[in-house]
C-alpha cells in the first residue's frame, strides 16, 4: 500500500472551467482526478433531455471536458472518476471509450448505474421540503438515489481508468479511490470520515483554492483569472493537506478552507453521506507552507440506514421580463411599469417585482424585472408579453427589454431503503474484453 | 460600540432545498465571542428579512471560530422554483456582512 495518495478535483459543477483539470493531470502527479459535474437539478434536467430526445442524458459538456484529459491521464496513470454520467452513465461511458479509441489511448472505462429509482420510490412518502407526499407534487420526472463509495469500489478494484457514474454523492467520488488505493476498511469510521472530509473540501473545486472568495480590499486573491483547482495529499492515517499547483492563481489558506469546510452543511455534527455520518466539529486546520493547509480531526459515526434520493417533478412554468429606465424619475417609472404589468397579469401567475440599479430617486439607471410562475406555459409567456408591451404602452423612456420563459423542474428529497438500490458496474469499449 | 460584521468576519452561503446556510467565520479568534453573542435570530432576520422564514439555528465550531447559521426559506423559494434573481440565496452571506453588531462591553 502507498503511504499516501494525491487526489485532485478538476470540476466542481457542470459549468466549471475546462483547463484547470488538464493542468492538474499534467503537473499534479495525481492518482485520481475527480470531475464533480452534477447538481440536484442537473440530473432531473438530464433525465428530461434523455426522455424527449433533445440532448444526451449525460452532461453535455463532458465530451469537451474529457477530450483534452484522456491522453494526459493515460500518460500519467491518473484515474478519472466522475458523476457526469447524469441520467445516462452508460451512454457517457461509451462516449468516453470512443474518445479514447479515437485518441489512440488504451483506457478501461466503466459505467456505474443503479441510482435511477423512479420505478421504486415510495410515492406516498413525505417530501422533506414540505412534508406532503411526493405524489402530491404533480408528475415525477426523475428519482435518483445517492450512491456511496461502495457502489464505485467494484469498478476501481476492477482496474477501471475512467469511472462514470450518475447520482453518486459528491464526497463519495473522492472517498472511493482513497479506500481502494490506501486499502482502507470501509467500516472504519475514522478513515471513512477523514476521506469524506477531503471529498467535501475538494468537491466544489476552485471554491477551496480562492474561487468564490475574493472581496477586493478585504479578501484579495492573486491572479483570480487563472485560478488553480485543488488537490489533496492524503496520508494512510487519514491526515490530509489541501493545496494547489505552483504557478496557478488563487490561494489556499485557513480562510479559504474554513469557508468551504461548512459550505452547504446544515448540521456540522452530522453531515450525512451514504458512507458515514461526518462530525466536523472537531476539525482543525493548520498552515503547512505556501498554499498548503493541513486538516485533521474528522470524526465518523455509523452511516445512515437509508439512502437519500432526489426527486424531480414538474413544477410549472416561469416567465421573466426586464426593461430599463434612466435619468430623473427612473425608479418611479420602473415602479409604475411593474404595477402595470402585475395589474394586467391579474393573478394569473404568482409574481415578483424587482427594481435593480438606482432605486434611490437619483438620475441613474433603474431596471425593472418582473418574474411570474404558474401551472401553464401560457401564463409564463404572458409575463414576457406584458413586459414587452411596456415599450409602447408603459411609462416614458423604457428600453432594453429582455424576456424568457422556461419549464420549472422542482426538486424534492426523500429516502429509500438500501435494499432497493442495486448498483451495477459495466465495462464498455475496448476495456470490456 | 458597533462594528460592521464585515470588519470582523467573513462568510459563505449555501443552500439545501429550501434551507439556507450561512457560515460566519471570525477574522481573528478574539472576534469569535463577539459573533457568538451578536448573531441572534432578530439580528439575522433584520438583515435577511426578504428570504428568511422561521427560527434561526446556530451551530458552533469553536475549533475554527465558525458559526453555521441555518434557516428556512419559504416553501416555494427553492433553487429551482424561486422567483428571486439569486435563486440559490448565495448573496445572503454578503448581505449579512453589512449588518452592524455590538462589540462586547
Amino acid at each position: 500500500m502507498p503511504s499516501g495518495v494525491r487526489i485532485g478535483c478538476g470540476a466542481g459543477f457542470a459549468g466549471d472551467r475546462l483547463e484547470p483539470a488538464v493542468d492538474l493531470v499534467e503537473r499534479g502527479e495525481l492518482d485520481t482526478l475527480v470531475l464533480e459535474c452534477l447538481g440536484e437539478r442537473t440530473v432531473a434536467a438530464a433525465a428530461l433531455r434523455a426522455r424527449d430526445g433533445s440532448g444526451p442524458g449525460y452532461d453535455p459538456l463532458l465530451r469537451r471536458r474529457l477530450l483534452p484529459l484522456l491522453g494526459p491521464s493515460a500518460r500519467h496513470g491518473t484515474r478519472i472518476v466522475t458523476n457526469a454520467g447524469a441520467a445516462d452513465p452508460l451512454g457517457a461511458a461509451r462516449m468516453a471509450a470512443g474518445l479514447a479509441r479515437d485518441a489512440g489511448v488504451s483506457l478501461r472505462v466503466a459505467a456505474v448505474t443503479g441510482d435511477d429509482v423512479l420505478d421504486r420510490i415510495d410515492r406516498s412518502a413525505p417530501a422533506w421540503e414540505d412534508g406532503l407526499p411526493l405524489e402530491a407534487h404533480g408528475e415525477l420526472v426523475s428519482a435518483n438515489a445517492y450512491l456511496g463509495a461502495d457502489a464505485l469500489l467494484p469498478a476501481l478494484r476492477g482496474g477501471a481508468d475512467v469511472v462514470v457514474a450518475g447520482r453518486a454523492a459528491d464526497p463519495s467520488l473522492f472517498l472511493a479511490p482513497l479506500l481502494e488505493r490506501l486499502g482502507w476498511d470501509p467500516r472504519d469510521e475514522h478513515l471513512t470520515a477523514s476521506g469524506t472530509l477531503v471529498g467535501h473540501l475538494l468537491e466544489c473545486a476552485g471554491q477551496v483554492s480562492g474561487g468564490y472568495f475574493a472581496d477586493p480590499g478585504v479578501k484579495d486573491v492573486p491572479d483570480l483569472a487563472n485560478l488553480g483547482f485543488p488537490l489533496a495529499e492524503v496520508g494512510a492515517d487519514g491526515s490530509a493537506v489541501i493545496t494547489k499547483l505552483p504557478g496557478t492563481g488563487g490561494r489556499v489558506d485557513t480562510m479559504t478552507v474554513a469557508e468551504q469546510l461548512t459550505y452547504e452543511v446544515t448540521d456540522p455534527a452530522a453531515y450525512l453521506t451514504p458512507d458515514v455520518s461526518l462530525d466536523l466539529t472537531g476539525v482543525r486546520m493548520s498552515p503547512a507552507g505556501t498554499d498548503r493547509v493541513r486538516v485533521a480531526g474528522a470524526r465518523g459515526r455509523a452511516r445512515p440506514d437509508r439512502l437519500k434520493a432526489s426527486v424531480g417533478h414538474r413544477a410549472g412554468f416561469r416567465g421573466e421580463g426586464e426593461i430599463s429606465y434612466a435619468g430623473p424619475g427612473a425608479a418611479e417609472r420602473a415602479r409604475l411599469a411593474g404595477e402595470v404589468a402585475v395589474e394586467r397579469l391579474g393573478g394569473r401567475v404568482r409574481t415578483r417585482v424587482d427594481l435593480i440599479g438606482d432605486t434611490s430617486g437619483g438620475s441613474g439607471e433603474c431596471r425593472l424585472r418582473v418574474a411570474g410562475i404558474g401551472p401553464d406555459r401560457a401564463g409564463a409567456e404572458a409575463v414576457e408579453e406584458e413586459v414587452t408591451a411596456l415599450y409602447t404602452c408603459g411609462p416614458a423612456g423604457g428600453g432594453g427589454v429582455r424576456t424568457r420563459s422556461t419549464e420549472v423542474i422542482g426538486i424534492l428529497s426523500t429516502t429509500i431503503g438500501r435494499d432497493l438500490v442495486e448498483p451495477v458496474t459495466t465495462y464498455v469499449g475496448k476495456g470490456a474484453q | 460600540m458597533n462594528v460592521r460584521l464585515r470588519d470582523i468576519a467573513h462568510a459563505r452561503a449555501g443552500d439545501k432545498g429550501n434551507l439556507n446556510t450561512v457560515s460566519v467565520i471570525a477574522r481573528e479568534p478574539r472576534w469569535y465571542p463577539v459573533l457568538c453573542e451578536a448573531l441572534t435570530t432578530e439580528r439575522v432576520r433584520g438583515a435577511l428579512a426578504d428570504r428568511m422564514r422561521g427560527p434561526l439555528t446556530v451551530h458552533r465550531l469553536d475549533a475554527v471560530h465558525t458559526l453555521v447559521l441555518v434557516f428556512a426559506r419559504a416553501p416555494e423559494d427553492t433553487v429551482t422554483t424561486s422567483l428571486h434573481l439569486d435563486t440559490h440565496g448565495k448573496t445572503l452571506a454578503t448581505v449579512l456582512l453589512g449588518a452592524e453588531v455590538p462589540l462586547l462591553p
